[in-house]
């Protein structure tokens, strides 16, 4: 029976509920589908509001941390002038120790006579005793106990219904440093860190804007993954901004430590081969998406951006193309598509070439391969399926292997090991030679996830010039050409602008020249075309 | 939101003049018009024209009865029993131009190209078809816009290639005596053409309205105007009118005139194959249109399921033309062609004159 219905299932298309479509006719109203008021709003939940009795609040602040055997959590209990009592409550580490005694103790301990009784207790000390500049007062037990895992500080008096929640964070970050995985000859140099303030200071720093947004958002995970989304809201089409705000809201699982895993639940479809979102390390790179329309969600833990919607054409551009001149950046965009075809098409090509259609070689190429694979005793598709595998072998291997070592891996791999498997009769040096170029080919793609889809496209390929010749590529192009057609980024089809064609001028491939004016991507609809 | 998707002028244009295009050099039977001495340049042109005028008719009668798609004008022309029945005709044709160009492309690969059989071949390419056309609308105009440059680059390189064999003697004379036999074969063309119009009709909720349709269609019509007229002219001017009644293929036969002893020789082999990409791409349309028709008639909300009935059909007539051609069977596909014209074309005007004086008299009732 299980099997009858998913076979009815499977024939019979039904769009699933959750699936977000961003319509043509979409203005980027929040009283659309996909409104705010209904996707966003968090849950009403049931709260532990705090005690008017210092010693049930110790109780509680104890069991929610385990004190007993969380040692980081430090409970400073303290008796003022005036005989009040209070404590304050942090984690070591997380809370730097000199803002806490110059700025919140000593204070509070100097005021003991002044401070009034009760509830005005609370914004006497936030008003006029504690020297700190992000200060608050809050009468949730969990929201505290939340503020404290942060780094913050909480201030409970006998007798207060609420805590002053001090900003005393001050744990060890790494700084801003360079690039690794995207790096420049021309641009800046800076890159993402661990730390969700950082990163939107780095933004704040290149997009001085007054309609930047960051928005953030709580999932509901056990670590509490805070995420920030980031967006111009002058250009961004608020359709999507709430889509993105609704499918945050929606995960429910037990943690979410990084990005990659949080595209993950943010995608309905799990099965997805092709990137939806693009990821980048580089400040310069998100600001500019942001700039332009896009929306970029940060997690707090994440040295990374993710932007979104992205086209097959942004995930093939690179930074680099924008610092040049308009002719150089084109002869590097085009290099790259050029790379990425090769990439994927010419194992499968020569597999199909050598195969079954030799007519189309010439016959120098011809006996090249005849003589390089005469000792040769592994048919021609074992071989390159081979090839390829080593291929990635070292690659993985050279990724995983620190610093210099790992370049060691790929001078080993390449010259010793495939100079070794020539002269051993395993592979030809033809096939050596069409393997690696098609790795160059792969590196070119500036988008680390994208080149490894092409990777296992490439993979399918193969085994189709294997096994029908240039009918199985044929048949293998229209068949990938159709599924990469098919995908949507947060409703954006993943071809635009080149199919759906759109109504911007703005090149794709060719880098157009920076003084054309709308510099927007027309294809999110965003606010600014509303008004053009 | 309809289920099919949407897609704009851009690729709904490339989707029907590849389905044109297509229909035109591989589907119509433009070797029989040489072997009566007609003039295919000039016969298949005027048969892409007079598809659109068809064409238009009835999309002025869609427009004017405010029809969503041709089935609801078909069950308005006709009542919904007869409306039903003529959009299974339009369905069936739909298969019949699926077959047709494949069949062609795939005995050109079997006959020279592969060692193997024409069932495996089959296995390769229709299944890729049926993916395309199970993806949906949306989906195939986003395929034929990726393919539509390739396709008109490698038809521009085939004619550029063999421009030294042209010899415009070879054209006289360019009308025969006989010009009953031009019409009957000009008329027989519209075939290849009428069901690619009549689909794009059906498709009027995936591009915004019978005004964004009309556009496409006529972009369309004027590409294939000059795809067909040009490529078929070419090849008129390459080979004796006798020798094309007798080939196969003669858009390939064309390219292996010419050259000798370099690599451009054999870009022969690489065009048979961008050629099998444009009738994949075509074949998944038409399948997608009958599907839809078979789902209008049967009011379903989604025509994807029937895709993979048609494709099984499609297989079967593949296979049993295939046999015929073997001498198995004595049923050959091209004689439904030949004359499938005197019931098509009426039934198109029927359909569109019915449904104006339908709403002409709903109008005066009105007023």
């Amino acid at each position: 029976m299980r099997f009858f219905s998913c076979l009815m299932k499977a024939l019979r298309f039904e769009r699933p509920a959750t699936e977000f479509e961003l319509l043509e006719t979409e203005n980027g109203s929040p009283s659309g589908k996909y409104a705010e008021s209904k996707g966003s709003k968090s849950k009403k939940t049931t709260k532990t509001h705090v005690y008017s009795r210092l010693a049930d609040n110790v109780t509680y602040i104890n069991d929610k941390f385990c004190a007993d055997i969380n040692k980081d959590l430090i409970v400073r209990r303290f008796k003022m002038l005036g005989g009040r009592e209070g404590m304050i409550v942090f984690l070591s580490g997380m809370a730097r120790a000199d803002t806490i005694n110059d700025f919140v103790l000593r204070p509070v301990f100097r005021c003991g006579r002044d401070l009034p009784e009760g509830g005005e207790a609370a914004k006497f000390l936030i008003e006029k005793v504690i020297d700190v500049s992000e200060i608050e007062a809050e009468e949730g037990l969990e929201k505290i106990a939340y503020y404290i895992s942060e780094g913050k500080t909480a201030l409970f008096l006998d007798g207060m219904h609420s805590a002053v929640i001090a900003d005393t964070r001050g744990y060890e970050k790494r700084g801003v440093s360079e690039s690794e995985n995207e790096r420049t000859v021309f641009g800046p140099k800076e890159a993402f860190n661990e730390n969700l303030r950082t990163n939107i200071t780095l933004l704040r720093r290149i997009i001085k804007a007054s309609d930047f947004i960051c928005e953030f958002r709580e999932t509901k995970t056990k670590n509490k993954a805070r995420a920030a989304i980031a967006y111009c809201a002058e250009v961004a089409n608020v359709t999507v901004v709430n889509e993105v705000k609704r499918r945050i809201a929606a995960i429910e699982t037990s943690y979410a430590l990084d990005l990659g895993t949080l595209e993950q639940l943010m995608e309905p479809n799990r099965l997805m081969l092709l990137p939806r979102t693009l990821m980048t390390e580089r400040p310069d790179k998100a600001a500019s998406h942001i700039l332009s329309g896009h929306i970029a969600v940060l997690l707090d833990g994440s040295p990374f951006a993710m932007i979104l919607p992205v086209t097959l054409f942004s995930l093939m551009s690179s930074g680099e193309d924008t610092y040049m001149t308009a002719p150089l950046g084109t002869v590097l965009r085009l290099v790259r598509y050029i790379g990425m075809l090769i990439s994927i098409l010419l194992p499968g090509y020569f597999l199909a070439a050598a195969l079954y259609h030799q007519g189309v070689l010439s016959s120098e190429v011809l006996m090249t391969i005849i003589s390089s694979r005469r000792l040769v005793y592994v048919s021609l598709g074992s071989e390159m399926i081979f090839l390829l595998f080593i291929f990635h072998l070292i690659r993985e291997a050279g990724m995983r292997v620190p610093g210099s070592i790992g370049q060691a891996i790929g001078i080993i791999g390449g010259l010793i090991l495939g100079q070794a498997a020539v002269t051993a009769n395993i592979v030809s040096s033809v096939v050596l030679i069409l393997v690696a170029l098609t790795g160059l080919g792969n590196f070119c793609i500036p988008n680390y996830r994208l080149s490894l889809t092409a990777s296992y496209i490439r993979i399918g390929a193969v085994i189709a010039g294997w096994m029908a010749g240039f009918l199985g590529i044929a048949a293998f192009i229209v068949v990938s050409v159709a599924y990469v057609a098919s995908q949507k980024s947060y409703g954006v089809p993943y071809l635009t602008p080149f199919a759906p064609k759109t109504h911007s001028k703005r090149p794709f491939v060719i880098r157009g020249f920076i003084k054309m004016s709308n510099r927007h991507e027309d294809y999110t609809n965003t606010m600014e075309d509303k008004k053009l | 939101m309809s289920t099919q998707g949407r897609i704009g002028v851009t690729e709904g244009a490339c989707i029907f003049s590849t389905a044109l295009v297509v229909s035109g050099l591989f589907g119509s039977e433009a070797q029989r018009m040489y072997d009566e001495a007609v003039p295919s340049y000039i016969a298949l042109p005027i048969a892409i024209i007079a598809s659109a005028f068809i064409f238009l008719l009835v999309a002025h009668a869609l427009k004017k009865s405010r029809s969503q798609s041709l089935s609801e004008l078909f069950c308005y022309s006709l009542g919904n029993v007869a409306g039903g029945a003529a959009s299974l005709v339009i369905a069936t044709f739909n298969v019949l131009l699926v077959s047709a160009p494949l069949m062609r492309v795939i005995d050109i690969l079997d006959s020279y190209l592969f060692q193997s059989t024409f069932a495996n071949i089959s296995f390769f390419v229709l299944p890729a078809i049926g993916f395309a056309a199970w993806m949906g609308f949306e989906t195939l105009g986003r395929t034929a816009a990726c393919f539509a440059i390739v396709l008109a680059m490698s038809l521009v390189a085939a004619i550029c290639l063999s421009f030294r064999g042209y010899d415009t003697s070879r054209l006289y004379p360019i009308m025969s005596n006989n010009t009953g036999d031009f019409f009957r074969e000009t008329g027989a063309s519209c075939v290849a053409f009428i069901p690619c119009f009549m689909t794009a009709l059906n498709m009027t909720r995936g591009m915004h309205g019978i005004k964004y349709v009309k556009k496409s269609a006529l972009i369309s019509t004027v590409i294939a105007v000059l795809a067909c007229g040009v490529t078929e002219l070419c090849i008129s001017m390459s080979f004796p009118r006798d020798m094309i009644a007798n080939t196969d293929m003669p858009l390939r036969s064309m390219l292996l005139n010419v050259f000798t002893g370099n690599h451009i020789m054999r870009f022969d082999t690489f065009a048979i194959f961008i050629w099998l990409v444009g009738a994949m791409v075509s074949s998944a349309f038409y399948i997608y249109g009958a599907a839809s028709f078979y789902a209008g008639t049967f009011k379903q909300k989604d025509s994807r399921p029937a895709v993979l009935g048609m494709v099984i059909i499609v297989m079967c007539i593949l296979y049993t033309d295939h046999l015929s051609v073997v001498g198995a069977t004595h049923m050959k596909l091209d004689t439904v062609y030949r004359y499938s014209f005197v019931v098509l074309i009426p039934l198109m005007v029927v359909v569109a004159v019915a449904a104006l004086i339908k709403v002409g008299i709903k109008e005066k009732k009105a007023s």
